[in-house]
C-alpha cells in the first residue's frame, strides 16, 4: 500500500541513518561547499520516495535498517552505524565501497546515488559550484509551438 | 479532449473504432495517423500530463513527476543495469536527449529478408522516416549550443584523426541549451510528441485520458472487444475510478518492458514462449574526465555531439553531460575524494559509450504489476563496451585532461592512456562495468514465423485478433542507433494500415 498523504516515508531515525551516510560520502569541507549532513535533505528524500513503487520504499526503509545494525554484529565499536564514530564509519563505508561483490557494491551506489541526487540537486551545492540552468542563451518569450 | 483523473467523477465507459495504451513514441505515432484518417481513437496514459510551466530544471522535482519508479527500473544480472523509463504524457520521448536516427538500411533489409518483417527493407520505410523528421523539425544541433563539453571532443577527435560531428535532433530554434532535456524541456523546444504529435492528435478529436491505467482487455468471441483501465494516482494504487472503453481495435503501445508484461498478464502468447523475451538494451556507460579548464559541461545541448568512428562495430560514442545532479551521482569514490570530485563539477567533461549489443534478456512477470527484467551481458558486448571506453580515455587525454575516470569498478581513475591500456584486465567479468542502458526494444517482436514471433509483420498480435503492438517492443533486434525515430515510423505504418483496413 501507499503512504498515505501527509505520512513522513522515513522515519526521525532512518533520516538519521541518512544523514550519517552522508556525513560520510560528501563530508565538504572545501570553503563553500556544506557536507551532505549540513544541509536539509530530509524534504529531497520524502519527496522522491512518495513518488516510488511501495515496495521500493519498503525495500530502502529495510536497507536503511540493515545499514543501521550490520556494525553491532560486525564493526569493533558495536554501536549501530548512526553511533558510530566518525573514523570507524568511515572505515565500514569504505569497505562496503570496495567490496569485490558485485551485489554489495551495487547496494552501496544505490544509497550513494540517492544521496548524491539529493546533495547536488540542492541549490547550496549550486550555489557552491555557481550551476545555473540558465545557460547558453538568454531567455526569451516564447511563442507557440509549431505543430507540423 | 483530455479527460484527467481529477475530472472524473464517476465510473465511465466509452466507445472507439481504437484504443491505444501508451501516449508515448509509439501511441502518439499511430494516434496521428488514426485521427487523420478520420478515425475515433482514445489514448490511455498512465502518466499525468505536464506542461512547460512544470518543467522547473530540478532533477529531484522532475524525476518523481515524469520518471517511472524514479528512474530505477532495472535489468538485474552482471552487472545489473537501470533502465529509465518514462510515465507521462511524450512517454519516454518527454524525458529522452531527442537526438535522432534512422535505421541503417541493411538492418531494415536483414528484417524483411531474414526475419520476414514484410514491407521495411528496400526503402519501404523511406516515406515514413521523412513524415516524422519533418514533424520533429529533425536538424543538426547548431555550433553554438554544442557547449564546452562537445568542443573538448571533438578536439580531442581532431587531435587522434577520428572522425566526429553534431547529432541530429528533434528540436525546434527555440532551444537555448540549458541542458535539461532528459527533465522536461523548459522551452517547448524539444520536440517530443507531448509537444508534436499529441497536440495534432487531440486537434482531430482524439479523447486522451490520463493517470489512467490500462488493466486488462476486454475479450469477446476470441477477438479483442475493448480495455477496462483504472484512474489510479500511483502504479501500484487502487483506482479511484474505472473507465471501460469499448473498441474493436486496440494498440498497445506501453513500451518494451510494459508491454510483454500486459500480455503476459493475459497470459497471451504463452504457447510460443516469445512474449518478453529478446530484449536488447544498447548498454551504455559513460567516461568522465577532469580538466585544468572551465567545461561547465552543463552548459549546451547534453546529448548534441558523436564520434562514429567505430560505428560499423556497433559502438557509438554520443553526448551524455548536463545538469550537475546528473553527473555528481555517479562518479566514483565516497567520502573526502568523492567530495572533491563532485565540487570540481565545472571542470569535469563527461562522454557516453552505446553499443549495439548481440546479449538477449527476458522480461518476466511479477506479482502486482512489476516486472522481471534479466540481462546478463555477454563478453562479446562487454569487449565492446571497453573499446568504446578505451577510445574515450584516449580521446580526453589528447584534449588535454589532467585525469580520467572510467566507468570500472576496477580501474576507476587513469592519469594516461597508457596507463588504462596497462592496467585494463581483460580477463575482467562484465560485472565490473558500471552501465545504464535508455533502448529497451525487441520483447514482443515482429516477424513472418509465427514460432518466433509474437505479432506479424503488420503489428497485429498472434494471438488475439484485434491486438496490435506498435512500441519499441516491436522492433526485432537492435539497432545500434537511437531508436525513437524507427519506433515511430514502424508505428505509423502500423497505424497508417488500420486507417487503410477502416479500423
Ligand atoms: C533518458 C533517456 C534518453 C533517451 N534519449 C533518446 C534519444 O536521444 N533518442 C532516441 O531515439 N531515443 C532516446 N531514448 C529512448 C526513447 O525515448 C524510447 O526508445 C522511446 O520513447 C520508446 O517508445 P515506446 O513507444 O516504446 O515507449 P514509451 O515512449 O516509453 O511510452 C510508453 C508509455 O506507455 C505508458 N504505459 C505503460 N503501461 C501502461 C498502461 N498499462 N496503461 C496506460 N499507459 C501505460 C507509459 O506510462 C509510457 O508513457 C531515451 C530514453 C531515455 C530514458
Ligand atoms: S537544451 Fe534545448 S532541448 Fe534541451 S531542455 Fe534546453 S532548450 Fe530544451
Amino acid at each position: 500500500m501507499a503512504i498515505p498523504d501527509g505520512d513522513p516515508c522515513f522515519s526521525r531515525s532512518e533520516h538519521a541513518i541518512l544523514r550519517a551516510f552522508g556525513a560520510e560520502a560528501l563530508p565538504g569541507g572545501a570553503p563553500g561547499a556544506p557536507g551532505a549532513h549540513e544541509i536539509d535533505l530530509a524534504p529531497t528524500y520524502e519527496r522522491l520516495f512518495r513518488a516510488a513503487d511501495p515496495l521500493a520504499l519498503w525495500g530502502m526503509r529495510a536497507y536503511l535498517r540493515t545499514i543501521e545494525f550490520l556494525p553491532v554484529l560486525l564493526a569493533r565499536e558495536r554501536v549501530p552505524f548512526s553511533r558510530l564514530p566518525a573514523r570507524a564509519r568511515r572505515r565500514f563505508v569504505a569497505a562496503w565501497d570496495d567490496s569485490p561483490l558485485m551485489p554489495v557494491r551495487l547496494a552501496f551506489m544505490v544509497l550513494k546515488a540517492t544521496v548524491g541526487m539529493a546533495y547536488t540537486s540542492h541549490p547550496a551545492y549550486a550555489a557552491a559550484i555557481g550551476y545555473s540552468s540558465d545557460c547558453l542563451h538568454e531567455e526569451r518569450p516564447l511563442g507557440p509551438v509549431p505543430v507540423r | 479532449m483530455i479527460i484527467d483523473l481529477d475530472d472524473v467523477h464517476s465510473d465511465l465507459t466509452e466507445t472507439a473504432d481504437v484504443c491505444i495504451i501508451g501516449s508515448g513514441a509509439g501511441g502518439a505515432a499511430v494516434a496521428r495517423e488514426l485521427t487523420a484518417a478520420g478515425a475515433s481513437v482514445i489514448m490511455l496514459e498512465e502518466g499525468a500530463y505536464y506542461r512547460r510551466a512544470d518543467f522547473n530544471r530540478r532533477l529531484d522535482h522532475m524525476i518523481p513527476l515524469l520518471y517511472r519508479d524514479l528512474g530505477l527500473t532495472t535489468a538485474l544480472g552482471f552487472p545489473s543495469i537501470p533502465v529509465p523509463l518514462g510515465k507521462t504524457v511524450g512517454g519516454t520521448t518527454t524525458i529522452n536527449s531527442g537526438t535522432c536516427f534512422r535505421a541503417p538500411r541493411p538492418l531494415l533489409d536483414g528484417w524483411e529478408r531474414d526475419l520476414g518483417v514484410a514491407g521495411v527493407g528496400g526503402g519501404a520505410l523511406d516515406p515514413y522516416y521523412e513524415k516524422v523528421e519533418e514533424r520533429l523539425h529533425v536538424q543538426p544541433v547548431k555550433e553554438d549550443l554544442l557547449g564546452k563539453n562537445a568542443e573538448l571532443v571533438r578536439r580531442g577527435a581532431r587531435a587522434l584523426g577520428l572522425h566526429s560531428e553534431p547529432l541530429r535532433r528533434a528540436v525546434t530554434d527555440n532551444c537555448r541549451g540549458c541542458g535539461v532535456c532528459c527533465f522536461g524541456c523548459p522551452s517547448d523546444a524539444k520536440m517530443s510528441v507531448n509537444l508534436s504529435y499529441i497536440p495534432a492528435a487531440l486537434e482531430r478529436g482524439l479523447r486522451l485520458f490520463t493517470r489512467c491505467l490500462a488493466l486488462r482487455l476486454l475479450v469477446e468471441n476470441g477477438r479483442v472487444a475493448g480495455v477496462e483501465a483504472g484512474f489510479v494516482r500511483r502504479t501500484q494504487d487502487r483506482p479511484e475510478r474505472f473507465l471501460r472503453v469499448r473498441a474493436r481495435t486496440v494498440v498497445l503501445a506501453a513500451g518494451a518492458i510494459y508491454s510483454p508484461l500486459f500480455l503476459l498478464s493475459h497470459r497471451l502468447g504463452r504457447a510460443r514462449g516469445q512474449v518478453g523475451r529478446n530484449l536488447s538494451l544498447h548498454p551504455c556507460s559513460r567516461v568522465t574526465a577532469l580538466f585544468d579548464e572551465t567545461v561547465e559541461g552543463w552548459k549546451g545541448v547534453p546529448q548534441g555531439f558523436c564520434v562514429d568512428t567505430l560505428r560499423d562495430e556497433g559502438v557509438m560514442l554520443e553526448g551524455i553531460q548536463g545538469p550537475p545532479a546528473l553527473l555528481g551521482p555517479l562518479l566514483p569514490f565516497s567520502g573526502r575524494r568523492y567530495q572533491e570530485l563532485v565540487e570540481a563539477a565545472p571542470r569535469l567533461a563527461a562522454f557516453g559509450v552505446m553499443i549495439k549489443d548481440s546479449t538477449r534478456g527476458r522480461v518476466r512477470r511479477l506479482p502486482g504489476r512489476r516486472p522481471l527484467v534479466t540481462y546478463f551481458m555477454n563478453r562479446d558486448d562487454f569487449g565492446r563496451v571497453l573499446r568504446g571506453i578505451g577510445l574515450l580515455v584516449k580521446i580526453f587525454f589528447a584534449a588535454g585532461a589532467r585525469k580520467v575516470f572510467p566507468p570500472l569498478h576496477s580501474l576507476p581513475e587513469v592519469s594516461s592512456p597508457e596507463e588504462f591500456e596497462r592496467r585494463l584486465d581483460p580477463d575482467q567479468s562484465p560485472a565490473d562495468l558500471e552501465g545504464m542502458a535508455f533502448h529497451p526494444l525487441g520483447t514482443c517482436r515482429m516477424g513472418g514465423d509465427p514460432s518466433r514471433s509474437v505479432v506479424d509483420p503488420e503489428g497485429e498480435c498472434r494471438d488475439l485478433p484485434g491486438l496490435y503492438v506498435a512500441d519499441g517492443s516491436v522492433l526485432p533486434s537492435a539497432l545500434g542507433v537511437n531508436p525513437q525515430m524507427t519506433i515511430m515510423a514502424v508505428a505509423a505504418r502500423i497505424g497508417e494500415r488500420l486507417a487503410r483496413r477502416g479500423a
